[in-house]
């Protein structure tokens, strides 16, 4: 086994080991939350917060895996090398995936505390323009055949589409807004016994996201090889 | 309770969709790596045959 294999082989099991411990604090450990004037929330919405803890940082995840895109996407711009054309789409694929969970878990969470699924929030209605933008990403890289082509095109769609996640996260502080805004300039919204554990998870996550790319920029390294090989086969 | 297992639900499966996507496609570049290697062995051996220096070896059948 190569030495980079091993590294990832145990990257990987460190965040899987890491996510479990993530769970059992988010579920067991952390204090239940208090309403803003120290109430009891109810039973629903008291369990119903522990999703924060896995919520916040997949948005934070899939926030970072778009930047992520947007730097590559210069990167590849600049140099033209395959590499970042790669890590742009690995890490808009997993931007995407978290997506889908901050939107679910999202909504999920919605159902106590607003009594509805779904409703059109500034920061509900930005965080599906963000998904439905990156999922035309895809939509884009799958109607071009050249690489080059594609990888030219997607860049500058990557950077221009990076646009919309400042305005989502700023969404809740720039307008009217029943999301929570959990930290601005002056406050932290979650007690010192939640902190610990949020800040644990947001780590967790992260590291998470670095596995992730790694293994999805190894798959698209392979698919790229075996395309070459096709091409030196003749087939 | 049951929305904190639904939230938590949600998560772990847009994970786990991705971890399975992922190994669904490395197993399929495997297979197609595979394919290839014995395409490229059949196409050796084909060209060998065609030379007509040919010799079978023990190796190569």
């Amino acid at each position: 086994m190569q030495r980079s294999e091993q590294t990832l082989t145990t990257l990987t099991v460190i965040a899987g080991l890491a996510v479990l411990v993530a769970a059992y604090l988010a579920l067991v450990v952390a204090p239940p939350a208090l309403g803003p004037s120290g109430q009891n929330l109810g039973p629903d919405l008291t369990a119903a917060q522990r999703i924060i803890y896995f919520h916040v940082p997949s948005a934070w995840v899939s926030m970072l895996a778009f930047a992520v895109t947007m730097v590559a996407s210069i990167g590849y711009l600049r140099t033209g090398n395959q590499r970042w054309d790669i890590a742009a789409l690995s890490s808009a694929e997993i931007g995407i995936a978290f997506t889908i969970a901050v939107l679910g878990s999202g909504s999920v969470w919605a159902k106590p505390a607003w009594n509805t699924w779904w409703t059109w929030d500034p920061r509900l209605t930005t965080y599906t323009i963000v998904f439905l933008l990156y999922v035309s990403y895809f939509m884009l890289r799958g109607s071009m055949d050249d690489p080059a082509r594609r990888a030219r095109f997607a860049a500058v769609y990557g950077i221009f589409a990076f646009v919309s996640v400042p305005i989502t996260f700023f969404s809740i502080r720039w307008w009217r807004t029943i999301h929570p805004v959990l930290f601005d300039a002056q406050n932290f919204g979650l007690s010192s016994g939640m902190k610990p554990v949020f800040f644990y998870c947001l780590a967790t996550f992260t590291l998470l996201y670095m596995v992730f790319l790694l293994h999805r920029m190894r798959l698209e390294e392979t698919r790229e090889e075996v395309e070459e090989l096709k091409e030196q086969l003749g087939y | 309770m049951i929305y904190m297992v639904a939230g938590y639900l949600i998560i772990w499966l847009a994970s786990f969709a991705f971890i399975i996507s992922l190994v669904q496609r490395q197993r399929q570049l495997r297979r197609e790596i595979e394919a290839l290697r014995e395409m490229a062995g059949e196409d050796k051996v084909t060209a060998a045959r065609e030379t007509p220096e040919y010799k079978p070896s023990p190796t190569l059948r």
